[in-house]
């Protein structure tokens, strides 16, 4: 059995990036150059991460898929500008975020602006979202009310400002890291932090919010009776 | 629980905030540090924080599932709209030029049309003014008058009144 030493296996993990690292350039300079197969392998190498930015910030499935394909259309067009200063992972998601925001505008989807407020349906289906739970469905039903559910988290993420959701949802649902953020977003690592931080307050607020609401009307509900 | 002591609870927000990223790397409930279990035992503020944290991870998992993977057509799709983005571009470059093309080659065929005819103009005025006469036409002449030779033009006056007496000499001889 061999063992190797944790600083070992950190320089052997070092290395490991940074070949892999220099590969990545490589092929970056030969579909500069032209080379359609080494642009399609920057392009499997990148899609799932750039449907999860594309994700985070439109969390519609079939908006993702086209502003995503989108993203990749532009990096083909604007790979011959791009210095190779930063990795191509980073210029990559800061096209995709600069495009889910241009899609967004067009959209005139910004805020999502509702006329009325959340049914009591509604709030009872969202005061339903078990505190503990981590969204583990499984039945059709389930499958149904989550559906519905996303609808309603949607609606209390738009109460925030649009980048601190499509962080808290790049965070909590994709898995960025915070440092992943920060470079696709173009913001410093610990302005992500408190951003996030305060983010995460404001969502509970309205939650509670609209919990009080419920709460309220069925005590009027219950003095209405007869 | 103490009150909010801002410049304190600053330190500790992001240190929970990193908590709940380590949590979240690891798909696991948050777990705190000694120091940091401490402070937020004793503080309302960051009591609430680490709840907030808690309660919008629970909202926004049962909210959301991460984004589905691409289809394993996506790239063959990608690279079609590129080649038809990338013909559509050669096509509009050569809709541009077009017209100048056309407009170059008409240029070019009426100027050399003019240039014929301003070399034909050319050549025919050269050819009148110097009298050296080697076309068809002029040899015609020649055999009109055989034995009549055409003398060279005259350089000056006196060549002009020498040549004058010299031909009334031989109309005086050929009289007698």
């Amino acid at each position: 059995m061999i063992n190797v030493s944790h600083k070992e296996e950190k320089g052997g993990r070092t290395e490991a990036v940074e070949n892999a690292a220099a590969q990545e350039r490589q092929l970056v300079r030969r579909a500069q150059a032209g080379d359609v197969p080494a642009y399609e392998a920057l392009l499997a190498k990148h899609q799932q991460r750039v449907f999860s930015v594309v994700g985070g910030i439109l969390r519609r499935r079939e908006d993702v898929e086209d502003v995503a394909q989108q993203v990749f259309v532009k990096a083909y067009f604007s790979l011959k500008r791009f210095d190779l200063r930063s990795a191509f992972s980073t210029w990559l998601y800061k096209i995709a975020v600069n495009e889910c925001w241009d899609y967004l505008r067009k959209k005139k989807v910004r805020k999502l602006v509702y006329e009325a407020d959340m049914s009591d349906e509604q709030n009872r289906q969202l005061l339903a979202v078990n505190e503990q739970s981590f969204g583990a469905l499984r039945s059709p039903e389930d499958a149904a009310r989550r559906v519905e559910q996303q609808q309603l988290v949607e609606r209390l993420l738009s109460e925030l400002d649009e980048q601190d959701a499509a962080m808290l949802v790049m965070k909590e649902v994709e898995g960025f890291s915070v440092e992943e953020i920060g470079e696709s977003l173009g913001i410093n690592v610990n302005t992500v932090k408190v951003r996030l931080f305060r983010a995460r307050g404001k969502l509970v607020e309205v939650y509670r919010r609209r919990m009080k609401g419920t709460t309220t009307s069925k005590g009027k509900k219950a003095d209405g009776n007869p | 629980m103490t009150k909010h002591n801002e410049s304190s609870c600053e330190n500790f927000e992001l240190r929970l905030e990193d908590a709940a990223e380590v949590a979240a790397e690891r798909g696991e409930s948050i777990a705190l540090s000694t120091d940091l279990s401490a402070h937020v035992s004793t503080c309302a503020h960051c009591s609430e924080s680490l709840e907030a944290i808690s309660i919008s991870r629970s909202l926004l998992h049962a909210g959301f599932e991460p984004t589905a993977s691409p289809s394993p057509f996506f790239t063959k799709r990608v690279m079609a709209v590129i080649r038809a983005e990338e013909e559509r571009q050669a096509a509009q470059g050569s809709i541009f030029w077009s017209p100048l093309q056309h407009l170059a080659a008409r240029i070019a065929m009426v100027s050399g049309v003019v240039v014929m005819v301003l070399s034909a103009y050319a050549y025919s005025s050269s050819v009148s003014s110097t009298g050296v006469d080697v076309s068809g036409q002029n040899a015609a002449a020649y055999e009109l008058v055989p034995h009549q030779q055409l003398d060279p033009q005259p350089q000056s006056k006196d060549e002009v009144l020498m040549s004058l007496v010299e031909r009334s000499n031989v109309e005086r001889n050929n009289a007698r």
